[in-house]
């Protein structure tokens, strides 16, 4: 079986927001909407000790996505190619659960259409053989796209690489796929970091403060 | 394709917000000029072209749909950027259709300052209103009242600024950056050096720390926020520097990705650099950790200083008994062999045996008229001025921790090849030379010219095609004129040619004297510039073309420039879209190109060639470079000028806006079309294997035709490293700097001898505290020093009116330590008032500035950083457009009053000091919410062809 995701390596990540405007130009995203958001996190310590991260996210491609299984209409689906969470827009029905069900925030509800986007991982890219747009785009390259079961996929090498600095977002059993790599020489990983951002958004302050 | 789709969608919700369109542009979807389409229906045509949404130029892919712009991507083949944009550039689009482009010529309805309002012109007429200005100036009052202004963030090409000065044959030429950006590191680095590697990181120069095959052991970067300048290049080299091991000393008052992943951060109070710098010299020195093989044989510190010379010029050789007789004037040395002192010459593998000079201590030597005196070697000049400078010192001022200083200092001493990168924050205070000489001397003491690090110079490959040149003979002034390449006096052919800026002009450019390193871009002192204009002394600025975009938010202590706009008679703008300084400032509008309408030739990258093209081409707008050109016609045409005269007709230097085809022919690939050029544009002429493999190093060891080494400052990639009156040349580097004492005496203008400034300039760095810290009611009533920075979103005064970058950054931050935020009580996201001295005495800022506090441990305590930036929303239809650049914006804040750096003429835009006060409330009008933005949303037009046609 596949299972796509992305692997951010962020010892490398600068904060550029390029993924984020990268994302809402390709899938023509409104403004106040995010598909992929990114926070500092920290800085950790006292002054001049200090470690910090950026950190990326999106949704999280989970194993055991919840938004899938609270989905009443099936509208939340997963690709059984990809193995990746997508939203049949056509059947669903705004009722917004899987929001309620996501750990992360990742998902938003559109108000013009009465429907729940989320991140596709580019389907419409992916779907062509190209990358997603925010992992071609990315700045420094610390994006890394591909099948995690597949060993000589860009994500599963770059896990391959930096084995002792592999990361998940917090797991409540539903099993994140998406993975970081932090090395522990330049910051302390945090499940639930505290972040910072220059905007007000509301996603962020949900994703501190899980249920 | 969906982005019309949306735009569609957004511009039917927009439909009732029409009339909310700025008071400047017509909002709308329809072009104002029909034209043939040369493309077929719905094909998805892409153009490789560049960015230039700041100077990295990253190689871009645009997707061209109907004749529109629907797509940016990386171009992967520029190794440099490897395909990666960043939210500048992939803002180009939203730049592009942006509701708000100037879209044709407009003229003042009402007063400056006050109304905002704008009538259409004709380009003829806007053009004759700029001509006849310039013409009644010169009747009434002479050439020297034209006033040329630029800007590094906003134009591509600044050097057409300066160069329209001088085919008009006199005035000034100005830019907030300049003196303040990039002229000090550069001009002073290669007065030095003579090697054309620049350190500067934010200018994609420092490239010898790319290089993957390099072996740099060390990397200092020294106050340039490289991540966030340019997240594509020198982030992402960075990253690969550091997992090479190379040890990483970020030198930084505030905590950024680079300090983050760095061995070493070391935080210091903005604007006290010099002083650590200079400790880390003493370091080196009284340690034996520089190259001595390098210094003995490469630089000057073996020549002897003239102890009779008050600035400290280096003695002459005709000024020493027994070398008077000599031909050609040169330096002197003693000689620890032969026990003599004797002239300094230029070595080669045949007599390099004979040179054993003394580096340190001192020497008696009998001068020409029979005295004897004593003189230290330059090394041992060099050697006491920085004798004071321990670390713990240098600590104390710096406001950081001895320890860490120490260790930094350890880890680049011993490195093997260790650099030293700096950036503009060094530029923007009174020390900006002092920085760059300090810089410059860390990495001449261990060798670090021509080597693997910072200072390599970049290969250049046989070009797969060669491209046209176009008109023109634009020249920096000192760099190059000085050794005779490229003299605009002259044709290729070596034929005089017709009238162009002379010797009284130069001499009368403000503050050029005073500040003798203007003349590297022949600029002048903004500060001089001002005062001219308000006193009338020693002449009057009178007609202002500015060509940037927010004079308002880059110019110091910027509310004082209201009243200095009131003196002049004229002032036109040119840019994309009106700005605060429209408002304020100008009579008359030119809408310029974006960079997605633009055809000019970057520079390479890397070893990516080729044009930014032209994707699309709206409205009315034209390519500035031509505008000069109609300019010119049109003083020759309709007002007799012979300069003007000279510049179109004969000698033929520019084109107008209606010859834009012959430029496109002229700069093309030799023997192609521009339409084949475009098919093949951005090529590349080697691999990337290749292009890291080409580096070569010790150029300075090769051997020339003459039998000698190249040496410093010789000839083929490098500047002049001696003092003009030097005859003989040693072909040393210059870290003991006798030149620069030479040029502030004399000059070194292509046009001659300029008389000296008031004192002379310093051949060793010295320390000053920043120029507000200096005065103590000042540091007293505002007891926080403030720095700026750079932000990986905005590009100077660039792009703060993009929909999707403001709702991600939508007001500036102010960063503060957790405890001077506590004893204000202010948390992280309280909006803060900000005020400094310029508050009492500019009655249009009396009541502060507001910004975003960030409570951080990531600021040295006691500092605060916060970010540039104006609102673009007030220039909307009803609001108080001055708000657009009194409330948030930093620089009103900053301080034009001197002291001055002597050589560069440099103020004080950086280390100020501020007082800041929890807000009692939040500026009203301020766009804070992403649905704001919604009125500047793109709206795609059809191209138009732009002005070009008639």
């Amino acid at each position: 079986m596949s299972r796509y995701a992305i692997v951010v390596d962020l010892d490398h990540c600068t904060g550029c927001k390029g993924c984020e405007i990268a994302c809402k130009n390709e899938n023509h995203l409104r403004l106040g909407e995010h598909w992929n958001r990114l926070m500092l996190c920290g800085p950790y310590g006292d002054f001049p000790n200090l470690s910090q991260y950026y950190l990326p996210f999106m949704c999280q491609q989970c194993e055991n996505a919840p938004c899938v299984e609270v989905c009443p209409t099936g509208a939340s689906y997963r690709d059984p190619d990809t193995n990746v969470v997508l939203i049949n827009q056509d059947a669903c029905i705004g009722c917004q659960l899987c929001m309620s069900a996501c750990p992360y925030g990742a998902r938003e509800y559109d108000e013009q259409e009465n429907v729940v986007k989320k991140c596709t991982l580019c389907k419409h890219l992916t779907d062509q053989g190209e990358k997603p747009f925010c992992v071609s785009v990315c700045s420094v390259q610390c994006r890394y796209y591909g099948d995690l079961d597949d060993p000589e996929s860009d994500a599963s090498k770059a896990l391959a690489a930096k084995p002792d600095a592999v990361h998940t977002l917090f797991d409540e059993g539903n099993k994140p796929a998406t993975a970081y790599l932090l090395s522990e020489k330049y910051c302390e990983w945090h499940d639930t970091p505290q972040g910072h951002d220059t905007n007000d958004n509301n996603a962020l302050a949900s994703f501190a403060n899980p249920a | 394709m969906a982005l019309t789709e949306m735009t569609r969608r957004t511009f039917s919700k927009l439909a009732g917000m029409a009339t909310a369109a700025a008071a400047v542009g017509v909002a709308g979807t329809s072009s104002l000029r029909p034209t043939e389409k040369a493309y077929a229906e719905d094909e998805v045509v892409k153009q490789k072209t560049f960015c230039r949404a700041c100077p990295r130029a990253c190689g871009v892919i645009a997707s061209i749909q109907n004749g529109r712009v629907i797509k940016l991507e990386g171009n992967p083949d520029d190794i440099f950027s490897k395909g990666g944009m960043c939210a500048k550039g992939l803002s180009g689009i939203q730049a592009l259709y942006h509701p708000n482009r100037t879209k044709y010529p407009m003229k003042r309805v009402g007063d400056r300052g006050v109304d905002n309002t704008w009538e259409r012109i004709s380009w003829d007429e806007a053009i004759d209103m700029i001509a006849k200005a310039m013409a009644d100036m010169r009747d009434k009052y002479g050439r020297n009242g034209l006033l040329v202004t630029t800007g590094g963030g906003g134009n591509p090409r600044i050097i057409d600024s300066i160069a329209f000065r001088d085919y008009w044959g006199a005035g000034n030429v100005f830019e907030p950056g300049a003196a303040q950006c990039a002229m000090p590191r550069t001009f002073v680095q290669k007065q030095m050096d003579g090697w054309l590697g620049f350190t500067s990181i934010g200018d994609q120069q420092c490239i010898g720390c790319f290089n993957p095959k390099a072996p740099v052991d060390c990397f200092v970067q020294w106050g340039g926020g490289g991540a966030a300048s340019s997240s594509t290049i020198t982030a992402r080299f960075w990253n690969e520097l550091r997992d090479r091991g190379c040890t990483f000393i970020n030198i930084d008052p505030r905590f950024t990705h680079d300090s983050a992943r760095a061995d070493i951060w070391l935080p210091i109070r903005p604007g006290t650099d010099v002083a650590m710098m200079m400790a880390w010299i003493n370091y080196i020195i009284e340690n034996e950790k520089y190259d001595e093989e390098f210094l003995l044989k490469w630089s000057n510190l073996p020549f002897l200083v003239n102890p009779n010379d008050p600035g400290g010029l280096l003695l002459r050789s005709d000024e020493v008994q027994g070398l008077d007789d000599d031909k050609g004037r040169g330096y002197v040395y003693y000689d620890t062999v032969t026990g003599k002192v004797t002239k300094a010459f230029a070595m080669g593998p045949d007599n390099e045996d004979t040179y054993n000079p003394q580096l340190w201590g001192e020497v008696e030597v009998t001068l020409a008229d029979g005295t004897t005196v004593t003189c230290k070697t330059a090394g041992q000049a060099l050697k006491e001025s920085v004798a004071d400078w321990t670390i713990e010192r240098a600590s104390e001022i710096c406001w950081c921790d001895p320890e860490t200083a120490l260790k930094a200092v350890e880890a680049f001493a011993d490195s093997k090849y260790g650099g030293v990168g700096n950036g503009v924050s060094h530029d923007q205070n009174i020390q900006s030379a002092e920085c760059a000489m300090c810089t410059t001397l860390l990495n001449q003491l261990k060798g670090n010219t021509c080597r693997p690090g910072v200072n390599a110079i970049t290969p250049r490959f046989k070009g797969q095609y060669e491209t046209g040149r176009e008109r023109g003979r634009f020249t920096y002034s000192m760099s190059y004129d000085g050794r005779g390449f490229f003299n605009p006096n002259v044709d290729d052919d070596g034929n005089p040619r017709g009238p162009y800026i002379e010797m009284p002009a130069v001499v009368e450019r403000l503050g050029y004297i005073e500040h003798k390193g203007l003349g590297d871009w022949k600029h002048s002192q903004i500060p001089a510039v001002y005062d001219a204009i308000m006193s009338g002394e020693p002449y009057q600025p009178r007609v202002w073309y500015e060509r940037s975009g927010n004079k308002m938010v880059t110019l110091a202590d910027s509310s004082s420039w209201v009243a200095a706009f009131k003196k002049m008679d004229f002032i036109s703008h040119t840019y994309m879209y009106p700005t605060s300084f429209t408002f304020e400032a100008a009579d008359l509008i030119l809408p310029a190109t974006e960079w997605l309408e633009m055809d000019y030739n970057p520079g390479n990258h890397g070893d990516c060639n080729g044009f930014i093209v032209a994707c699309a081409l709206l409205f009315e707008d034209v390519d500035d470079r031509l505008i000069y050109g109609t300019i010119f016609k049109k003083l020759a045409d309709d007002y007799n000028d012979p300069y003007a005269y000279n510049v179109y007709y004969v000698d033929k230097e520019y084109y107008t806006i209606r010859e834009r085809d012959q430029y496109l022919q002229d700069i093309a690939i030799k023997g192609m079309t521009w339409e084949e050029t475009k098919a093949v544009n951005g090529w590349r002429n080697s691999t990337e294997e290749e292009f890291w493999d080409a580096f070569e190093y010790e150029q300075y060891k090769q051997v020339d035709d003459d039998g000698l080494y190249y040496g410093m400052g010789y000839k083929g990639l490098d500047y002049t490293t001696w003092a003009g009156d030097i005859e003989d040349n040693p072909r040393k580097n210059q870290m003991y700097c006798d030149r620069i004492v030479y040029i502030g005496r004399h000059g070194e203008d292509p046009l001659g001898e300029l008389p000296p400034a008031s004192q002379d300039y310093s051949p060793v760095p010295f320390f000053v505290e920043p120029a507000d810290y200096q005065e103590e009611d000042t540091r007293t009533k505002y007891p926080l020093v403030c720095s700026n920075g750079r932000l990986p979103y905005y590009h100077h005064s660039t792009l703060r009116n993009i929909p999707f970058l403001r709702e991600t950054y939508p007001v500036p931050e102010i960063w503060i330590d957790p405890q001077s935020a506590a004893e204000r009580g202010i948390e992280t996201g309280d909006w803060v008032n900000i005020k400094s001295k310029r508050c009492e005495e500019q009655e249009i800022i009396k009541d502060g500035i507001y910004a975003k506090a960030f409570v951080t441990p990531g600021i040295v305590p006691g500092c605060c950083y916060m970010e540039r930036f104006w609102n673009p929303e007030f220039l909307e239809e009803g609001q108080d457009a001055r708000k657009s650049w009194t409330l948030c914006n930093y620089n009103v804040l900053s301080r034009r009053e001197g002291p001055y750096n002597p050589v560069m003429g440099t103020y004080t835009l950086r280390s100020i000091n501020i007082q800041v006060t929890k807000a009692d409330h939040a500026p009203e009008g301020v766009w804070t919410q992403s649905e704001q933005f919604e009125p500047w949303m793109p709206q795609p037009t059809d191209s138009t062809g732009g002005g070009y046609v008639a």
